[in-house]
């Protein structure tokens, strides 16, 4: 989520950095709209409706590079300035939207050349925005209405940039009325006298992220559905010391690949969710909480939060889990785990609970009947609910992240394969229609070893004993 | 993965039960006839059971389950010795039964066609004896079994027991598949549990005050068992161990030994008419079992110096 939450910045590169107005007083040259010249459109992330344009100006052997990128879906307007809208951060599939626009600083002519943008964003409430000069950061604050942002030229040869984002789940439109670059041969610009009222120091927030549990049952595994959730806070600091109610907190969570046991594509997963929704308001110590209720799927979601209006988030890993499960050990010489032949969707689907005596049951079977029994489905690694998904399923009915299993949660279940493998040759116990060297399991007679061993059964396609 | 086995899902039940889903569902037992028998040989207790299932109910008997289990920490251990154990005995189950829970151990008989193991049931933490049939032994409607016996070093003690019928889970209809909770209910729904008589492990520390108040604990469960058959009886024998309790509680054991003497006798005495065999094992062998324990001498003292220490603890075995 940190690596989206950079994506979703806008940058601007420049020479120099500060904001101020009125620039009047420079002497710039002004840069038409229709003196940038179309370089490229490319995709951008996994949204394929978000598309990359880039603009340089007034081209790439010029001592006065200056480009502009601006990521969004639809192509910038470049009539009587530069209008676009940069999507709402939850409109997207990864709620990023990214506007780059630049000078190369590290061009010899740029050295001491300074830029200037008139901007006005439909809410500056919802874009955060931070200026690198010579490697040190600072957060300007935007003003309602037209910002005029001067960036001095470079002390140095470097990275320059401002960079902002579009912290709200709501579009934000931006209009750039005029970018212009200080002509080579004037002096570095003087900023000019700031604003009355004196825009006040822009606080540095961060943000802390914390979980009551670090690890949750998934749902429907508990009777208890306390075990299902978790309070997650978030607590918001300022090195200002201002008031810190009032913040905007947003929420959201992604389910780590393959985790739980399930190798197969994470399209449709259930993710657990946020109760009462996805974001919260902070009180006045700057904190908020909302609770995590489990999917039902077992595995490891990173959870994270980020602050509306400010570059600052932060992310948890919790685990959905039913705790101490353990891997039913292949015991040849008794027992063969079975189901694994086929799939590698979900390879490790012998894991069992503490109360799970499947492996004595098979050892009684083999003892009274000299075969071993495959050991089919218990539970996955982390347990939750056990998919199948499409595969060699002849009927194609199955799918991920959805049962045919309904137990298979808990550790506490175990199908038999009604054939059973016999150890010795010219076994005398009834072969029923099992294939030559193998078995019927008997009903009756595997029933009275599971349930003296702490089971019953339930119906299933196989023999399933829950304990 | 199951994948592999959904696919053969129907193939599976109609290859092995031919009509799959054939849609049955048990009926509850009722009315089973329970009756449990106490004999010693030398320092052992025998307890033979009786079993009919009631010509009136539908399903054939398949498990019996009675609960020995025993509080290590107040409980005596198990006397040494190995004690025989029925032919189907499963020695496996019943080794992974005494490593997870504290059981009074037992030897065991088995009619012909059953098998015995120790046992844990679902949801049960504690430990069972149990005893199973084949598909050939099933305890069909209108027929008695005997032969069930459980041989022990411990006292009779008031026993759950309860008794399965056969539950073809192959046969259910379709919304008991992979329903834990439907197919819990119903065979809550179906199995008779009771009452009976088995063997219990003395405490470790003899209280004779707490004792004679098990006694009482046996009389009133007797009697509201019916298996003692006269409620003046139960008065009778109510009013004797008031009379030992005083005693008791006087530091007169001499007296006391003496109204046990009678209380046994007339136990004894009322044994066939007035008692059933449960209520007769109970009584007789626990009076004797408290007699044989008595001090000689007793400090005077009185019950409520027991009251926060365990006033009824005949109910904890």
């Amino acid at each position: 989520m940190r690596r989206d939450l950079f994506r979703g910045i806008f940058v601007f590169l420049a020479l120099g950095t500060g904001v101020f107005s009125p620039v009047s007083a420079f002497a710039f040259l002004i840069i038409d709209p229709s003196d940038w010249n179309f370089l490229s459109a490319a995709p951008w992330g996994d949204d394929p409706s978000l598309v990359s344009y880039l603009y340089q100006y007034p081209n790439l052997n010029s001592p006065r590079i200056a480009s502009l990128s601006i990521t969004t879906r639809t192509p910038p307007s470049f009539s009587g300035g530069i209008h676009f809208t940069v999507p709402g951060v939850f409109n997207a599939p990864r709620g990023i939207t990214v506007l780059n626009f630049g000078s190369n600083s590290y061009a010899p002519g740029n050295m001491n050349t300074a830029l200037a943008m008139w901007v006005t964003f439909s809410s500056s409430t919802s874009i955060s925005c931070y200026m690198q000069l010579n490697g040190v950061l600072s957060y300007p604050t935007l003003h309602e209405g037209e910002n005029v942002i001067v960036l001095p030229g470079a002390s140095t040869s470097g990275y320059q940039q401002i960079a902002c984002q579009n912290v709200s789940p709501s579009d934000v439109t931006v209009d750039i009325s005029q970018i212009a670059l200080l002509p080579i041969d004037e002096p570095s610009p003087t900023p000019s006298p700031l604003p009355s009222p004196f825009p006040s120091p822009t606080p540095h927030y961060t943000l802390s992220l914390t979980s009551d549990k670090s690890s949750v049952y998934p749902a429907k595994t508990s009777t208890t559905n306390d075990n299902s959730n978790t309070v997650v806070t978030a607590i918001i600091q300022s090195d200002l010391g201002e008031d810190l109610s009032g913040k905007i907190v947003y929420f959201s969570t992604t389910p780590k690949v393959d985790s739980g046991g399930h190798l197969h594509p994470l399209e449709g997963r259930p993710m657990g969710s946020f109760f009462p929704g996805p974001s919260c308001v902070t009180d006045g110590s700057g904190s908020c909480q909302v609770r995590y209720d489990a999917p039902e799927i077992g595995g490891v979601e990173t959870v994270s939060a980020s602050m509306a209006g400010a570059l600052t988030s932060n992310a948890l890993d919790l685990k959905i889990e039913v705790p101490g499960l353990k891997p039913l050990e292949a015991n040849p010489l008794f027992y063969q785990l079975t189901g694994t032949e086929n799939f590698s969707y979900h390879p490790g689907n012998h894991y069992m609970a503490e109360e799970n005596y499947i492996d004595i049951v098979a050892v009684v079977f083999f003892d009274q009947f000299d075969a071993m029994l495959g050991i089919n489905d218990m539970s996955l690694p982390m347990g939750g609910l056990f998919d199948i998904g499409p595969g060699d399923d002849e009927s194609k009915t199955s799918e991920f992240w959805k049962p045919p299993h309904s137990l298979h949660r808990l550790g506490r279940s175990a199908d038999v394969d009604r054939c059973a493998k016999s150890a010795i040759q010219d076994n005398p116990n009834d072969r029923g229609r099992c294939s030559i060297g193998y078995i019927q399991v008997d009903r009756l007679k595997f029933e009275k070893i599971c349930n003296n061993n702490g089971g019953h059964l339930v119906p299933e396609s196989s023999i399933h004993c829950e304990f | 993965m199951m994948n592999n086995h959904l696919s053969k899902f129907s193939f599976a039940f109609i290859f092995f039960f031919g009509a799959a889903f054939a849609s049955s569902e048990p009926t509850p037992l009722k009315n089973i006839y329970f009756k449990a028998d106490v004999t010693t040989s030398g320092p052992l207790y025998n307890y033979n059971y009786e079993i009919t299932n009631p010509r009136t109910n539908d399903s054939n008997i398949l498990f019996v389950y009675l609960t020995i289990s025993r509080d290590p920490n107040s409980d005596q251990e198990n006397a040494s010795g190995i004690l025989p154990q029925c032919s189907g005995f499963d020695r496996t189950t019943s080794a992974s039964i005494h490593s997870r829970t504290a059981v009074v151990e037992t030897g065991s008989s088995a009619p012909t066609g059953w098998d015995c193991s120790y046992a844990i049931l679902k949801g049960n933490q504690y430990g069972s004896f149990g005893w199973s049939a084949s598909s050939k032994t099933l305890l069909k409607p209108g027929n008695s079994l005997r032969g069930l016996v459980l041989t022990s070093y411990a006292l009779p003690g008031i026993r759950e027991v309860q008794i399965d019928p056969d539950i073809d889970i192959d046969q259910l209809p379709p919304e008991y598949y992979e329903n834990l909770e439907k197919t819990e209910t119903l065979r809550n729904n179906v199995r008779w549990t009771g009452k009976t008589v088995g063997p219990k492990a003395p405490p470790k520390v003899f209280d004779a005050l707490e004792f004679e108040d098990y006694l009482e604990y046996l009389v009133e469960e007797s009697s509201d068992a019916s298996w003692i058959k006269d409620a003046k009886i139960t008065k009778e024998l109510n009013a004797k161990l008031e009379q030992l309790e005083k005693k008791i509680e006087s530091g007169d054991h001499g007296s006391a030994r003496k109204i046990l003497d009678e209380f046994i006798k007339r136990v004894d005495a009322l044994k066939t008419k007035s008692l059933t065999n449960e209520a007769y094992a109970l009584l007789y062998f626990n009076g004797k079992y408290m007699r044989d324990h008595l001090p000689e001498k007793g400090k005077s003292c009185s019950r409520h110096k027991h009251v926060g220490h365990s006033w009824r603890w005949g109910k904890r075995w």
